[in-house]
């Protein structure tokens, strides 16, 4: 269903089931045309690294990503699909 | 090589002469890039704030004299990206496009450059003669990082200059540069970006399509349109459908649907996605082959303070603690100036009237515009430093932090956590509240936080709550206040709630946001944000105030007393200050019972006035409320501000102004009305629009349309609640 994805440990899930303080892969947006060149405009693209900075239960995320700090709503946290990275 | 600079369309004569030439300059760049400090360096204080037609985007220009020309600048709004996401990246596109600068200067935030140059990707992609400003190189300087800046400025088709904008270092240099490149038509070859051989086949079909059946459309650059058709760019698909008729584009729909899909098959991924990809792409190989060395980067300072600030369990306090510092600083503090302020009103009122001597001018002048203009001229101070401490948050980068930590809390209500700071300052006063609405992107969270920013309790309704609960509610006068103060929180989150499923149909903005690195602000870049913003205020007050203040003032004064009915105050005075004279009452007593004279004529001149009669006129549409003609004219005239609620309820209860603060006044109240009229009145004051300042300031930002709604919203829910309060008291009485 899902394309292979490199150096991800191959289990996809939502942006939203991450834990704080751990590196995922972008995986791909799910969501229309404009959420997805908004998100990439601010950097988040597929296989791009991303760590999850701060989670607060059922809030709004945080994460580093392209060396910046973004604030992602929940709504949008679900819409991203990302893979655990294998470390190194 | 011959100097030839695109002369603007209309060259006056006087231009002739001059020989000086016209340049524009607009300047683009991501949020946070440093964009504005670059074009404060250029400009100077020579700036004009103004809105974009349309949409409450600030439009910035400025204009200053360089080696014999005029340059205008324009600071374009700060855009990640040239979709059609946002206002700003519209505006930023279409200004580029349709209005043709001589140049454009990107401003890049030097320690981002992966970031920074997607957009610049977008900006080559059109025809513009583009320079880059390396703004914030000192940072690069430090690290260690070297970048052949030569190679990079080939790859991107544009000159690359230097800038620390903090420091105003490369200002000149830019400029020069600048002025280098319009002289020279150095338009440098247009870089295209690949896309990959999947997307440049369609793009190349599109391109093809374009040619041959939407000729009319060639205003735009073939390439680009085909780039954008392909990402579904909203503002292109909704231009082209109303220039050409409805067939023509269905079938262009299609025809860029079937590329879509074909696209899809093949990569799996949208083109969307691709060209994102594709533009990260050039920015990452750019960058690869100009980095000579590039230090790794350590967790910054700025992610430690953040562990702190947004951390789950102190994040929320200190917000509260910071927001509490702000009302202090600026209901506090700021009330020294404002009380000076008013007495510097009122010397001048008082010279005026001396010098004038009674009669109507005077009583125009004193009374109606040194009294309305001034009312509002002494919040001057307290809105300087509301919107010093909002620029001091926003330039040090914790605005957007502040709207992260209450994400959540205002998305139960169905808001955007950026809602909150706009409804906090409501509380304060709402003309800067709704003004504070700007931060908002999305255009429907912002209205419905603006509609509702009503409801958070003004300063200025503060005094008739006093005066209320004081006369019915004794020691227990605080907790009915802030029983008021919920009425108005609930009633928000109700009409968040009710709006959101009515009128502004749609989720809430999808919650992105970047968290930019913790900056010092620069003085120089907070007084300028708090002046244009506060100068706006006073413009209004100059401008709108002015002329409602005549119109109150009017409505007060006429029509006037006739001789006969003024007759029996001016015996009375007269007999009072003959027993003054025979001293037969103390000095105090005679200016007691002047005092009481004056009074009681007031309340006659009132109850004569436009403004008396037409309370009686309206009285039929109070009474369900329970209010008399006396409530329903001091209701009419808190539309001029709150705060004259009170002070045309003593008017009109003939209290002098020596008693106004003393018990008496509280005591006419208590004997007139019922605690349950008392606390009736004071929700229907919570309720109604707060002023019609705050109304001339929803129009400039919502516009016409929604100030009515808003207007019309307020008067209709205070009537209607206040109504079902007193029919409930009367049943359960």
């Amino acid at each position: 269903m899902y394309k292979s994805v490199v150096s991800g440990s191959g289990r996809v899930i939502l942006l939203s089931q991450s834990e704080q303080n751990k590196d995922y892969i972008v995986v791909r947006i799910i969501g229309g045309s404009i959420l997805q060149s908004r998100l990439h405009s601010m950097g988040i693209v597929p296989d791009e690294i991303l760590k999850v900075v701060l989670k607060a239960g059922g809030g709004p995320i945080a994460i580093a990503i392209k060396g910046v700090r973004i604030a992602l709503g929940r709504g949008i946290s679900h819409k991203i699909e990302v893979t655990e990275q294998i470390s190194k | 090589m011959t100097v030839s600079i695109k002369k603007k369309n209309n060259v006056s004569n006087y231009e002739k002469f001059q020989d000086k030439q016209e340049i524009t300059i607009a300047i683009a760049g991501i949020p946070n890039s440093g964009k504005t400090t670059i074009f404060n360096n250029l400009t100077g204080a020579r700036q004009h704030v103004g809105n974009y037609p349309g949409v409450t985007v600030e439009q910035k220009t400025g204009e200053l004299n360089f080696r014999g020309y005029r340059i205008k600048i324009i600071d374009l709004p700060g855009a990640y990206s040239l979709t059609a996401y946002s206002a700003e990246e519209v505006i930023t596109r279409d200004y580029i496009i349709n209005q043709k600068p001589d140049a454009v200067i990107n401003v890049i935030d030097a320690s981002n450059l992966e970031r920074n140059l997607y957009l610049t990707t977008q900006l080559i992609e059109i025809d513009t003669n583009l320079v880059i400003a390396f703004n914030m190189s000192d940072i690069l300087q430090k690290e260690g990082t070297i970048i052949d800046t030569a190679f990079l400025s080939r790859l991107f088709g544009a000159s690359i200059v230097n800038t620390v904008g903090s420091r105003n270092t490369g200002t000149t240099e830019l400029l020069e540069i600048v002025i280098k490149s319009v002289k020279d038509k150095n338009h440098k070859k247009k870089v295209h970006i690949s896309y990959g051989d999947e997307l440049e086949n369609e793009i190349a079909k599109i391109s093809r399509y374009i040619e041959s059946d939407l000729k009319h459309l060639i205003k735009y650059d073939t390439r680009w349109l085909s780039v954008k058709l392909l990402e579904q760019d909203q503002s292109i698909l909704g231009e082209l459908e109303t220039i050409t008729d409805s067939e023509n584009y269905k079938k262009t729909v299609s025809f860029i649907e079937n590329s879509i899909r074909h696209i899809k098959n093949i990569t799996g991924t949208g083109p969307v996605t691709l060209i994102a990809e594709a533009r990260y792409g050039f920015v990452n190989g750019a960058l690869k082959e100009s980095i000579k060395k590039a230090p790794e980067r350590k967790i910054t300072l700025s992610d430690r303070v953040d562990s702190v600030l947004l951390n789950r369990y102190l994040g929320l306090p200190i917000f509260a603690f910071i927001m509490w510092g702000i009302f202090q600083l600026v209901f506090k503090l700021g009330d020294y100036p404002t009380r000076w302020l008013q007495i510097g009103f009122d010397k001048l009122g008082s010279l005026i009237s001396g010098a004038m001597g009674p009669g109507l001018l005077q009583s125009l002048i004193v009374d109606g515009i040194i009294g309305g203009v001034g009312g509002v001229l002494v919040f001057t101070p307290k809105i300087m430093l509301l919107f010093i401490s909002i620029a001091v948050l926003e330039d040090a980068g914790y605005m957007s932090r502040a709207a992260f930590i209450m994400d959540r809390i205002m998305h139960g209500i169905g808001l955007h956590g950026k809602s909150f700071v706009p409804m906090l300052i409501g509380f304060g006063c709402t003309v800067p509240a709704y003004m504070c609405g700007r931060t908002l992107e999305n255009k429907n969270d912002r209205l419905i936080t603006m509609h509702i920013n009503t409801f958070m309790s003004c300063g200025g309704r503060l005094p008739i709550y006093i005066l209320f609960a004081g006369a019915f509610f004794g020691r227990y006068a605080g907790n009915v206040i802030f029983s008021i103060y919920i009425i108005g929180i609930l009633m928000a989150v109700a009409f968040a709630k009710i709006l959101r499923i009515t009128r502004f149909k749609g989720e809430s903005e999808p919650f992105v946001m970047e968290l930019p690195v913790y900056r010092l602000p620069t003085f120089k870049g907070i007084l300028m944000h708090m002046w244009e913003r506060t100068w706006l205020y006073i413009k209004k007050a100059g401008t709108v105030i002015l002329a409602i203040s005549i119109i109150v003032w009017i409505l007060f004064t006429f029509p006037q007393i006739v001789a006969e009915e003024k007759q029996p105050f001016q015996d009375r005075l007269a007999l009072a200050r003959q027993q003054y004279e025979d001293s037969s009452i103390s000095a105090g007593q005679f200016s007691e019972i002047e005092s009481q004279i004056n009074a009681e004529f007031g309340a006659l001149k009132l109850e004569k006035s436009a403004a008396g009669r037409l309370g009686h006129f309206i009285e039929p549409v109070f009474r369900p409320l329970g209010f008399d003609w006396r409530l329903a004219v001091a209701s009419i005239t808190g539309i001029a501000g709150k705060e004259v609620v009170v002070s045309t309820l003593g008017t009109i209860f003939s209290i002098s102004d020596s008693n106004s603060d003393s018990g008496e006044f509280m005591g006419a109240i208590k004997n007139s009305y019922s605690p349950s009229t008392g606390y009736n009145f004071m929700v229907f004051s919570l309720l109604y629009f707060p002023c019609i300042a705050s109304l001339a300031v929803f129009r400039r930002e919502a516009g016409t349309k929604e100030m009515l709604f808003q207007a019309l919203f307020t008067l209709g829910l205070a009537w209607v609640v206040s109504l079902i309060i007193y029919q409930a008291s009367k049943l359960f009485s």
